[in-house]
């Protein structure tokens, strides 16, 4: 059984994705999903709600950068709001903070989007 | 010298993965990790897992991974064993990050991770069996 669920929103045009549960080697296929979603139809200012996402590994992060160089590509970006402690040090470790916008909070992630982003070495 | 062992047999599917991290949470507390040091031990025996599948087995889903867990003193010992294609890290040389973001790699930061999260990450193929063992120390220096 999956521990894991994406569920979508949008705040004006931006697209934002709340995750829940546990992304890992089994359910990294239900996030891929939901991004390709995004991208089919034409959302590409997207928000990932970490607030409630209790654990990723590797295949996770994986996903994200799938996604990022076809959303970027598109004009937008993926913003990552959130994130727990616990879920912030993989992306820590792996120096995903170079690479992604990751905001303390939604709100601040949704404003971002009106400035610059972040280092994309 | 060893206090004692468990050992969790599972078939080769990422379905088994949580419960897997379940039960290194358990053995974990057990050991006396921290918090801190448990959640890392349970990211490293997950990745190694899910290798071990996707890797090993190529996805097929009738292999099993053993996961043995021996506690010392001062320790955590967590070996990862399966049946499937072994692996080498001699043939797999770790890409360095920075290359790795830069071409938005997609794979391979499951055995970063590894190393990042436990002290000691040792590889041993013997004949059709691969291990993966990952040492977590108490009060160890890493994440």
């Amino acid at each position: 059984m999956s521990n894991f669920s994406v569920s979508f929103r949008h705040r004006d045009d931006i697209c934002v994705l709340d995750l829940t549960g546990e992304l890992d080697a089994h359910t990294a296929a239900e996030f891929e999903a939901a991004l390709q979603k995004c991208v089919t139809e034409g959302d590409c200012k997207l928000v990932v709600q970490g607030k409630d996402l209790q654990y990723i590994s590797s295949a996770g992060l994986g996903v994200f950068m799938a996604f990022i160089e076809p959303v970027r590509d598109g004009g937008g970006d993926i913003k990552v709001a959130g994130l727990q402690p616990r879920v912030f040090t993989v992306f820590d470790l792996l120096g995903f903070p170079l690479l992604f916008d990751i905001l303390d909070t939604e709100d601040e992630a949704v404003a971002r989007f009106n400035g610059s982003p972040a280092d994309q070495s | 010298m060893a206090r004692c062992s468990h050992k969790l047999s599972i078939p080769s599917r990422t379905s088994q993965l949580a419960r897997v991290r379940r039960c290194v949470a358990v053995w974990a507390e057990e050991a006396g990790l921290s918090q801190k040091d448990a959640d890392a031990l349970q990211m490293a025996v997950d990745e190694a897992c899910a290798n071990a599948i996707e890797h090993g087995y190529a996805g097929k889903p009738d292999g099993t991974v053993d996961v043995l867990a021996t506690l010392k003193s001062n320790a955590i010992i967590v070996t990862v064993r399966h049946h499937g294609a072994p692996f080498n890290p001699d043939l797999h040389q770790r890409a360095a990050l920075t290359d790795m973001r830069k071409n938005r790699r997609k794979h391979g930061y499951g055995l970063h991770l590894m190393h990042k999260l436990v002290d000691e990450v040792r590889f041993k193929a013997s004949g059709r069996t691969s291990e993966v063992r990952l040492t977590k120390c108490r009060n160890g220096t890493k994440t």
